[in-house]
């Protein structure tokens, strides 16, 4: 706590100088909201890679003592997959650091986005692994001329399961309410906080719950073949079609990467509702170029150009809107160009409203 | 009761929307020059795929059927490009204010990352193949090679202007879609027993719509549309050394493929693999530190000279106090974005200091700013 007070107080040196205006109390909710929210996934990524490393070596000794060398293609590709994982926690770990490093002249707002890449670049190792599983599944079906130890495959893969949930425990996000530390701010509309905050970890989830599926599908052919061993055709099928729930996984936080890639309007923010809640505002005639973009998951910037008729008193126009915006949502940023009404061009092609 | 009015026209087959659908699609690939020079360079690759598949199952030639699988993989890259330069054209909406415009830096992103990838497992194939040198099976190698390298000709023929496309839409959208062109890389690619060629094409796409400055009437009648050839003639460089390294790469592949067979030098296969693997990772690195630097809002590097005299400017405006919390950063190529706060007297005359504050902004490139003015207390 201390930690976060003492960089709030030079955050707040650094971003008003010497305006004391009462928006520097409004960034630092979000920057400390977010710092916390850093340090619990750091924690939890910590404590997942281990465990995630202590059972691939006991994997690999366990193996390489027994002397066996199942032939099934689904144990060979659960010790590779172990490794994916690892490598996907490792660079969810990565990004995580990256993030926390202070913002420079060329990195202006920091290295919030570094998680968003480092999810991204998981999720496509995810996605690649998936595909190169797939490839050997058929393989195997054109060419069904392989081995299948099924003692050795069950015992692995219920291992395997065993720990895939144990990770998924640990990397799970509860709900939102851990997240804000003081609610007082927080308006008659609370804003909508998506359920799994951060988005490296979220990644590394993926590819637990990833690697769970996979596992329960080798648990589910090698008991197949345990007891019906003419049945070795289980085995790619059951890759088939738990390849197919592991990509489903992923279609979510691929969605979310996405829009923030595309700097689009983050989820829990509606262009309308916005737009509406700006317009509430006394003396606002209109707005146009809004816009509402996403840093990361939860660290969100808006900008617009607003028209008034008074110009005279813009100051506390500004002061309204800013107060307005930071009572019903959360946000990084706010910039606000208060322009004057007779400025307006109705015509012009560009103040015109994006469509829906 | 008969109903008094059947709502027949809001009722539109699916089926028809969806044909609609693609044949908009069509229209606007093949109405840009450098989408049409993508898309034929997509439709002569994966002819050569389903070639070499068919030639591969009739011949029973595992290595072939693995190598076309490959070169599906990587023209799936090239739809990506594709897709992202139909994509980007796409106009903005409530979910994407902006647009879609990011679909090409998207795109080179992650073709950076494939061709990366891809590197890294050729150079580990050609360590493996070191390590323990299998039987290699090369009367087919030098037909399919010389194949692939005559296809990466083709490929640099077409796209060695980077294929410079402009599509004009009155008044609404200006969109000069800049395209960098396909790349193709051949390299060579040893399997179990069995030699093949085989070369992967991408395509990245970067393009640059205008937004609209706030001058001194605040709106924008006149847009001008100069394009700035500063950074995309670094990118343009960079698809052309991308192009050359790949014919040399295929260069190797015949080199070595020649080698092996008259002088029976086993050790040429995997040291062209790791040569060529280094290469295609030394080509990649400019693309992905600019795609990455715009993904991470990066201060434009082309801005970074000019911003701080801007600053200085705007702080000798009359009535400027200071200026804080300036973040600018890159939409897609070319298109600048602004925010930043300036702190002025009570008396300071607002209007003015907007108009000429965007005036020097926009000089040295940024039109879409965002200037918050704090005025000081007492």
């Amino acid at each position: 706590e201390r930690t976060t007070a003492f960089y709030s107080a030079i955050w707040k040196e650094l971003i008003c100088g010497a305006n004391p205006a009462y928006h520097c109390h409004s960034y630092s909710q979000a920057y400390e909201n977010r710092q916390r929210e850093q340090h619990q996934a750091r924690r939890k990524l910590c404590v997942a890679s281990v465990i995630c490393t202590f059972f691939m070596i006991a994997e690999i000794t366990g193996k390489y003592v027994c002397g066996h060398i199942a032939g099934s293609l689904a144990v060979l590709s659960d010790a590779a997959h172990i490794l994916v994982d690892l490598t996907g926690f490792l660079i969810s770990l990565l990004s995580l650091c990256l993030t926390s490093k202070p913002p420079t002249k060329q990195c202006t707002f920091g290295w919030h986005r570094a998680e968003i890449l480092g999810a991204l670049m998981s999720m496509i190792i995810v996605w690649m692994v998936t595909g190169v599983l797939i490839y050997l599944a058929c393989m195997r079906l054109l060419h069904p001329d392989y081995d299948i130890d099924a003692t050795v495959m069950l015992i692995t893969s219920a291992c395997a399961v065993l720990t895939n949930i144990l990770l998924s425990l640990i990397l799970h996000q509860t709900g939102p309410g851990h997240n804000h530390g003081a609610q007082g701010r927080e308006g008659t509309s609370a804003p909508l906080e998506p359920a799994l905050s951060n988005a490296s970890l979220q990644a590394a989830f993926v590819h637990a719950i990833g690697d769970l599926f996979q596992s329960i599908s080798v648990l589910i052919s090698a008991l197949i073949i345990f007891f019906k061993p003419q049945y070795k055709i289980a085995d790619p099928i059951c890759t088939f079609v738990f390849s197919i729930f592991v990509l489903a996984t992923t279609i979510t936080i691929l969605r979310d990467i996405l829009t923030i890639l595309m700097e689009g309007t983050s989820k829990g923010f509606a262009y309308d509702a916005v737009k509406a809640r700006i317009l509430t505002v006394e003396k606002v005639e209109s707005v146009h170029d809004l816009h509402v973009w996403a840093l990361t998951m939860n660290q969100t910037a808006l900008s617009a150009h607003i028209a008034t008729a008074d110009s005279t008193d813009s100051q506390k126009i500004l002061r309204d809107v800013t107060q307005a915006l930071f009572e019903q949502y959360s946000f990084h940023s706010v910039t606000i160009q208060i322009e004057s009404g007779q400025d307006q061009k109705p015509d012009c092609v560009f103040c015109q409203e994006p469509r829906d | 009761m008969l109903p008094l009015s059947i709502k027949d026209d809001e009722y539109k087959p699916p089926r028809l929307n969806l044909l609609r659908k693609v044949s908009g699609w069509f229209r606007s690939i093949l109405a840009d020059k450098t989408s049409r020079n993508l898309f034929s360079f997509l439709c002569l690759n994966l002819s050569f795929a389903f070639v070499e598949l068919l030639y591969g199952i009739w011949s029973n030639s595992l290595g072939l059927i693995s190598d076309s699988f490959h070169m599906f993989f990587d023209c799936t890259a090239l739809l990506a490009g594709l897709a992202a330069s139909v994509i980007s054209k796409w106009r903005s909406n409530d979910a994407f204010s902006y647009g879609y415009v990011r679909a090409e830096v998207l795109a080179g992103f992650v073709n950076g990352l494939f061709l990366i990838f891809t590197a890294f497992f050729i150079f580990s194939e050609g360590v493996e193949r070191a390590l323990e040198p299998p039987d290699v099976h090369h009367e087919r190698l030098l037909p399919v090679s010389i194949l692939g390298f005559i296809v990466n000709l083709i490929g640099i023929f077409v796209f060695q202007h980077g294929g410079h496309g402009h599509s004009h839409s009155s008044g609404h959208e200006h969109s000069h879609s800049l395209f960098n062109g396909g790349l193709s890389h051949g390299h060579s690619h040893r399997d179990h027993g069995h030699s093949h060629e085989h070369k992967h094409s991408h395509g990245h796409t970067h393009g640059h719509g205008h937004g609209h400055s706030h001058g001194q009437d605040y709106c924008h009648d006149d847009h001008s549309l100069e394009v700035m050839a500063g950074s995309s003639k670094q990118i343009l460089q960079g698809v052309f050394l991308h192009i050359v390294a790949d014919t040399l790469g295929s260069i190797g592949v015949i080199i070595s493929a020649i080698l092996m067979q008259n002088y029976g030098l086993m050790i040429a296969d995997p040291i062209c693999s790791m040569l060529i693997a280094l290469l295609i990772g030394v080509s990649i690195v400019p693309l992905l530190k600019e795609s990455i630097g715009i993904l991470m809002q990066r201060t434009p590097p082309s801005l970074e000279n000019a911003l701080p005299q801007c600053y200085q400017r705007v702080q000798q405006l009359q009535g400027v106090y200071s200026l804080h919390d300036p973040h600018f950063w890159t939409l897609c190529t070319d298109v600048y974005i602004g925010t930043l706060k300036l702190l002025v007297a009570p008396d300071a005359d607002g209007r003015w200091i907007l108009s000429q504050t965007h005036n020097i902004f926009t000089q040295a490139g940024v039109r879409q700013l965002y200037i918050q003015i704090d005025v000081a207390a007492m």
